[in-house]
């Protein structure tokens, strides 16, 4: 008995003399001991058999959850596919034009050639990056029809077009060139707001520098 | 069929692994080790030897199919046994919905197994453990399995919790709670005027 137990010595030896009358009979014990030696080859005889059925079955296993797999993905792209569809093909010049009207700042006027305007821009559904970044809780991606861009310089081999976002950022106007803006000889370093277009591929595209009018339309 | 036996070095959960390897002479060794603790089990938690015969083969086919489902970390084989017994004959007392006192079978008569060197003594003596096995076979259920495991098997209060999936406090407080209630059986079974009867009762209270 274990010591944390505190019977009777009387019971313990009563419980002890129970216990061992109740034999299972003899006759009884050998046949059970038979039947389930019988029973034991049987079973293992029959899980041998089995093993080489599950191996077959267990080869399949992996290419069926890799073509599920793939299935799935396949699915799943198209559905996000269909919810980024394309809801405007191409922006044309028309649209894109007027070049960007160059800011007054100090009373410097910034110039922009009309030839640095493309004559396309292929443009997908443009969203602007203002907004919830909760899914559930932004509203459908507003589309717009960029007006006044120009096109960066050194864009030419970047693949197509298809869909991006709008950027308002900061510009210094010294690095306006750079992104094939003409200021004039006499302008600082100060700041002005530019709005950039990024691609789908996280690759600015196009620029518009921010009017007084186009700020408000924001 | 293997009459083969491994030697008795060979621990339970050992034979336990031969024989989710396939080992007939683990499942025969293990069988003779232990069939008549969970023929115990079940025969005091059933009250009928044809049931408990019954109960004790459905165990081994459990072993047979389960082994690996062992954890040598939670409890020891035999507490485990007992614990498939108990849940085994818990189904059949479902099942059957009554328990049957053992004295119609006839079949264990303590006094025709034991030596008989004072008669009249032996015959007390078997009063006094069929008054005892009655009243363990009148209470209920959750107090006659605690019984069983605890002190027929002598399993710990601990491997009793894991079997009857309860706390260890509770396994103790229905131990101590049907000892008083078996006390109180055995003193209502037997006859009150036998001073040793008396002397036994006295000790269970």
């Amino acid at each position: 008995m274990s010591s944390d137990r505190d019977q009777d010595e009387p019971y313990a030896s009563a419980i002890r003399a129970l216990a061992g009358s109740a034999t299972i009979p003899p006759p009884s014990r050998v046949k059970i001991e038979r039947d389930l030696q019988r029973a034991f080859a049987e079973y293992h005889a029959e899980r041998r058999r089995d093993v080489p059925r599950a191996r077959e079955r267990g080869r399949w296993r992996p290419w069926l959850a890799a073509a599920a797999a793939v299935v799935a993905m396949s699915v799943g792209l198209e559905v996000w596919r269909a919810s980024h569809r394309v809801t405007e093909n191409h922006v044309t010049t028309a649209s894109v034009r007027p070049a960007v009207s160059p800011p007054e700042r100090g009373g410097r006027a910034l110039a922009v050639p009309a030839e640095s305007t493309p004559a396309t821009i292929p443009v997908g559904a443009v969203t602007t990056s203002a907004g919830n970044r909760n899914p559930s809780r932004r509203p459908a991606a507003r589309v717009v029809r960029p007006a006044g861009f120009v096109v960066i310089p050194g864009t030419a081999g970047l693949p197509q077009f298809e869909s991006g976002t709008i950027m308002r950022i900061e510009l210094p106007v010294a690095s306006l060139p750079a992104y094939g803006v003409d200021i004039s000889p006499a302008s600082d370093d100060q700041p002005v707001e530019a709005d950039v277009l990024v691609g789908q591929d996280g690759q600015a595209r196009a620029i518009r520098l921010v009017t007084n009018s186009s700020r408000s339309s924001q | 069929m293997s009459d083969e036996l491994l030697p008795g070095s060979v621990p339970d959960d050992g034979l336990l692994v031969r024989i989710v390897a396939g080992d007939e002479a683990a499942f025969t060794t293990l069988f003779r080790r232990r069939q008549a603790d969970v023929y115990r089990v079940a025969l005091l938690m059933t009250g009928r030897p044809a049931t408990a015969e019954d109960v004790t083969q459905e165990v081994f086919l459990a072993v047979m199919r389960d082994a690996a489902r062992y954890e040598s970390g939670r409890a020891t084989v035999k507490s485990w046994l007992c614990g498939i017994a108990r849940n085994h004959a818990r189904r059949r007392l479902e099942r059957d919905g009554r328990v049957e006192p053992l004295v119609e079978d006839g079949e264990h008569e303590l006094a025709a197994a034991a030596v008989q060197t004072d008669p009249l003594g032996e015959i007390a003596n078997g009063q006094r453990l069929d008054a005892l096995r009655r009243a363990i076979l009148s209470l209920p259920l959750r107090y006659r399995e605690v019984v069983v495991l605890c002190d027929l098997e002598e399993i710990s209060y601990a491997d009793a919790a894991t079997a009857l999936d309860c706390a260890v406090g509770t396994v103790r407080s229905r131990l101590h709670r049907a000892r008083a209630l078996l006390a109180a059986k055995v003193r209502g079974r037997l006859d009150p005027v036998d001073g040793r009867s008396r002397k036994i009762s006295r000790c269970l209270a």
